[in-house]
């Protein structure tokens, strides 16, 4: 402003035609004309919109006092102007009390000596302007009840927010009602705002729609036609798109009961009543529900299952709507007679049920007062007929569920059915004749099975039936000693669908042949099952007819494959896992020793190990040999208990051993390693662990001799030595009949050592000898040396001499035990020539 | 041939129980002593089947060297709805006509439908002068 080089802002405080009174900085006013005015920059004052001038310098004075816009005028001085203008006249004092409301003044518009009504209205008016509800409904709530009318447009405009706040909405009822005479719109929102719809609802809706409709320009029919669809109940023709569950029930409803099926629409249903479900149900509109229930209330889901799909309702659903009947046939099905107890005691339909419950555990009527007219008239058919067997009355014939209570009359062949009734109750003719050809088979009535059996085959078309009667034909022909008949019958009832017992059977009678016929059927068998016992008893049963089956020496590839199968499927059985990998181990050894089997279970991992090095054992290209198979089962052999097929191994490799080492000395030296692993690792029983260590110390001693050496002493003190004293130490932990046993095997063993060692001490002595000669030959000419010569006389003498010792040793070993006669004669002969040995070297000392 | 059948000797189906056994030996026993000395046999064989079914064999289903009769026991289970295999229970209806639900279900569309007509009103309404 002015010729300042800084500009300045001012306020402009007062209007005149030829000057405009500018306020600056430190009150000083300035006139300036109004076009000079205009070229001056105007600074935007932040504000909400204002109506009059006064409004205008409050604004600016709010503005100065936040900072927003920069002057050096005092605000009191604005205020003063703006107050003046506000009381220029009625529209400035109200214009400025709406702008005082607006700039969050309002407490200063009593100052414009306005009523307080009107002060309340503009606040409303204010509040609707900003969606301020809840202000909006107070205001309006302190006005007078019939005043100001307009206040229908400011609630109608806030339809939206006053629908989502039911507390509201009931307040805005209260504010609408005293216009709901006089304005359309007053009292359409003041319906649709109400808890309860009124009795008028659907007229008040097609004609507010119609307003609607033209206010809104819009073709005819375009709202109109929903409300007189519901007005003449007819299927919506659209749906609004907002959330209208009793709408969409509404249409689903009407769509049901003309015909449409709404099973697929439940989670439309949720606004029906009971009432309305019941007419669609019986409509057969809605038939079941889906298994989480949809939308419809807990009681209400259960009610309807219960009338659509009851077999579907939980207990616990039957129990919430008390329906007794439906509790009672389950408890009845399940022989639950605790539930049909704590049923009613006078509920029919406990009644009834219980009543049946006695006849099945009885057999009889014994309360046929509760039963129901027509299960009573079908029980008291049942009764005369198992009396007075004859002619199936209709009734039974019609009721497969009786059929089983005449089961014995049926089997003894006393129950007629007719020509007719047959061909109207087929599964009964063919259950009747069934009963009868079993009976012949029990009888071992073999030519009338076959007879009876052919014709069953070719009346049913009942497969299940076919077949039964086939198996049944098959045995009386397999009895009747045609085998190759039976196979081919069987084979027939296998074409189509078949039970594993019917491949089981044709095994059977396959098997006749030999093994190789019926090992298709077993692995069919095999195969089929479900169950791993049957599965199990198949591979046992395809074993076992290979063992038994002489005219198969080499393990056939039909059964390699059915175990290898086997193995590859889970096992549940530890004990059957280890014996089939046994047969494998044997008999299939090249396959098993690859390694390339897995086990299913962890406690199955053991003896697949074992096996394998079992299978290795005898399969060329491995290194295994019987030592290493004894020293898995030794490890094993640690952890207790000790599975049965573990046990079966330790019988197997002691029998095995006590085999080979019954045999001639000196034979079986190479399993004393492998006796010496299991003893070590307690795998023997004592009687064992005292034969085969004997034994393989004797085989040791014999093969050392045999090969011209000589056994060293501290190798014959464990071999023999220890071990027969071992015997005598623990002698007492046998039987008789085992120590009996074990001493004559122990005997036996060290006299054949000592026989062993005999032979030695002969090469010994012969050697002694020719050492001697010389010496004594040397003596006579090399008298120069004849001390060190005495001394080297005397060394051979000594090391002789310790030979008779050994000899002497055993034969101390020998002297407690019992020896059979060819023993005690080599015995004998060794202590003979142990003491000819003695007295020699005596008197050779002597002459030293 | 010398196959024997333990079940059929006794006269009961393939895999029946210890019970259903001792009262079929007890039947046919009865009968047998009534023979005297020329049931003998035919006792031998009785006693062999009842201990081959309390005793021998454990597992009925997974025995192979047995001929089954039944070699499938649902031939002969007949199934079907009667007096002793009653179908499920269906509640009867419990609630009357529906007409006055019918109606309160319509007045209740109506306001729904009513609510949105209030939601486009609200649209084409100008607020009033202060």
């Amino acid at each position: 402003m002015g010729k300042r080089l800084l500009p300045k802002t001012g306020v402009v405080v007062d209007e005149r035609p030829d000057a405009v009174s500018v306020l600056g900085k430190g009150g000083t006013v300035t006139l300036v004309p109004p076009a000079q005015l205009d070229a001056f920059p105007q600074v935007i004052v932040p504000s909400p919109p204002v109506f009059g001038a006064a409004g205008r310098l409050w604004a600016v004075s709010l503005a100065r006092q936040s900072g927003a816009v920069k002057g050096g005028w005092a605000v009191d001085t604005v205020d003063a102007a703006a107050m003046t203008w506000a009381s220029s006249s009625l529209g400035a004092r109200r214009a400025a009390a709406l702008d005082l409301i607006a700039l969050g003044l309002g407490t200063r518009a009593a100052e414009l000596q306005l009523s307080a009504s009107e002060l309340t209205w503009y606040r409303s008016w204010h509040a609707a302007a900003a969606g301020d509800l809840h202000t909006l409904v107070s205001c309006l709530e302190s006005l007078p009840p019939d005043g100001y009318a307009a206040r229908v447009l400011l609630l109608a405009r806030l339809a939206a927010p006053l629908q989502a706040d039911p507390a509201l909405a009931q307040r805005a009822c209260v504010l609408l009602r005293p216009f709901v005479a006089t304005s359309t719109d007053a009292e359409a929102l003041h319906a649709a705002l109400r808890n309860a719809p009124a009795a008028n609802t659907i007229e008040l809706t097609q004609s507010f729609a119609g307003l609607v409709e033209r206010a809104g320009a819009m073709a005819a029919g375009t709202l109109t036609a929903v409300p007189s669809a519901i007005s003449g109940s007819q299927r919506l023709p659209a749906l609004p798109p907002i959330p209208v569950p009793a709408l969409r029930s509404l249409d689903a409803y009407l769509a049901g009961m003309a015909g449409m099926s709404l099973n697929a629409a439940v989670p439309f249903l949720a606004a029906l009543p009971a009432e309305l479900l019941d007419e669609l149900i019986d409509r057969g509109a809605l038939t079941r529900l889906p298994a989480g229930g949809g939308p419809l209330p807990a009681s209400l889901t259960a009610y309807v299952r219960a009338r659509t799909e009851p077999g579907s309702a939980s207990v616990e659903e039957l129990q919430a709507i008390g329906f007794t009947a439906e509790r009672a046939r389950r408890a009845f099905l399940a022989g639950d007679d605790a539930t049909l107890r704590e049923l009613p005691a006078d509920d029919p339909d406990a009644r009834h049920y219980r009543a049946l419950r006695e006849f099945v555990r009885t057999g009889h009527i014994t309360d046929p007062d509760a039963l129901r007219p027509d299960a009573r008239a079908v029980l008291q058919l049942v009764e005369r007929l198992r009396e007075e067997p004859g002619e199936i009355p209709d009734e039974i014939a019609a009721d497969a569920s009786c059929w089983p209570l005449l089961r014995d009359p049926a089997l003894r062949g006393d129950l007629v059915i007719g020509a007719e009734q047959r061909a109207k109750y087929p599964e009964l003719g063919a259950w009747i004749d069934l009963c009868q050809l079993q009976r012949l088979v029990f009888e071992a009535r073999w030519g009338e099975v076959i007879a009876a059996g052919r014709r069953l085959v070719h009346t049913t078309r009942l497969e299940r039936v076919s077949d039964e009667a086939q198996n049944m034909v098959a045995y009386a022909e397999w009895q009747q000693g045609s085998a190759g008949e039976a196979l081919r019958v069987l084979n027939e009832a296998l074409s189509g669908q078949f039970t594993n017992g019917l491949v089981v059977n044709a095994a059977l009678v396959a098997a006749e042949q030999g093994c190789l016929p019926a090992l298709p059927y077993l692995t069919q068998a095999m195969r089929l099952a479900t169950d791993p016992r049957v599965r199990q008893g198949a591979v046992s049963r395809a074993v076992s007819l290979w063992l038994a089956d002489d005219t198969v020496p080499d393990y056939p590839e039909p059964l390699a494959l059915l175990v290898r199968e086997a193995l590859a499927q889970p096992q549940a059985d530890d004990d059957f896992y280890a014996t089939i990998l046994n047969v494998l181990a044997a008999h299939d050894h090249d396959w098993l020793a690859k390694g390339t089997l897995r086990p299913h279970e962890a406690t199955q991992q053991d003896a697949l190990r074992y096996f394998i090095t079992k299978a290795r054992m005898i399969t060329d290209g491995y290194d295994d040999q019987i030592e290493d198979v004894a020293r898995v089962l030794a490890n094993l052999w640690k952890a207790t208990p000790h599975p049965p097929w573990l046990e079966r191994e330790r019988t197997w490799i002691a029998g095995l051993l006590m085999e080979v080492v019954h045999t001639e000395f000196g034979k079986a030296a190479g399993v004393a390693g492998t006796i010496d692993v299991l003893i070590d690792g307690g795998v023997l029983t004592l009687k064992e662990e005292l034969v085969l260590g004997i034994q393989a110390g004797a085989h040791v001693c014999f093969r050392i001799s045999d090969d011209g050496n000589e056994i060293a002493e501290h190798a014959e003190q464990q071999l023999i030595f220890e071990r027969a004293r071992r015997f005598r130490a623990r002698q007492g932990e046998l039987t008789d009949a085992e120590r009996t046993y074990v001493a004559g095997e122990t005997a036996r063993c060290v006299c054949m050592a000592m026989l062993a060692f005999a032979i030695s001490a002969e090469r010994a002595w012969q050697a002694f000898a020719e050492q001697w000669d010389q010496l004594v030959q040397r003596e006579r000419w090399d008298h120069q040396n004849r001390y060190a010569i005495v001394q080297l006389e005397r060394r051979a003498l000594d090391e002789f001499e310790r030979y008779i010792v050994r000899c002497r040793a055993y034969l101390n070993a020998l002297r407690d035990f019992t020896l059979d006669e060819p023993l005690v004669e080599q015995r004998d002969l060794v202590a003979a020539r142990a003491n000819e040995w003695a007295t020699e070297t005596a008197r050779l000392r002597s002459m030293l | 041939m010398t196959y024997r059948n333990p079940y059929i000797i006794l006269g009961i189906p393939f895999g029946s129980s210890r019970e259903d056994a001792n009262v079929a030996f007890a039947r046919k026993a009865r009968a047998l002593r009534r023979l005297g000395p020329a049931g003998r046999p035919q006792m031998l064989d009785l006693t062999w089947a009842l201990n081959q079914v309390d005793e021998g064999i454990s597992h009925p289903e997974a025995a192979m060297e047995i001929y089954r009769i039944p070699a499938d026991p649902d031939a002969f289970t007949v199934t079907g709805n009667g007096v002793l295999a009653p179908p499920a229970e269906t509640l009867p209806r419990r609630y009357g006509p529906g007409d006055a639900a019918l109606d309160a279900l319509r007045r209740a569309a109506a306001i729904e439908y009513l609510r949105y007509l209030v939601l486009l009103r609200a649209s084409q309404i100008h607020a009033p002068a202060p």
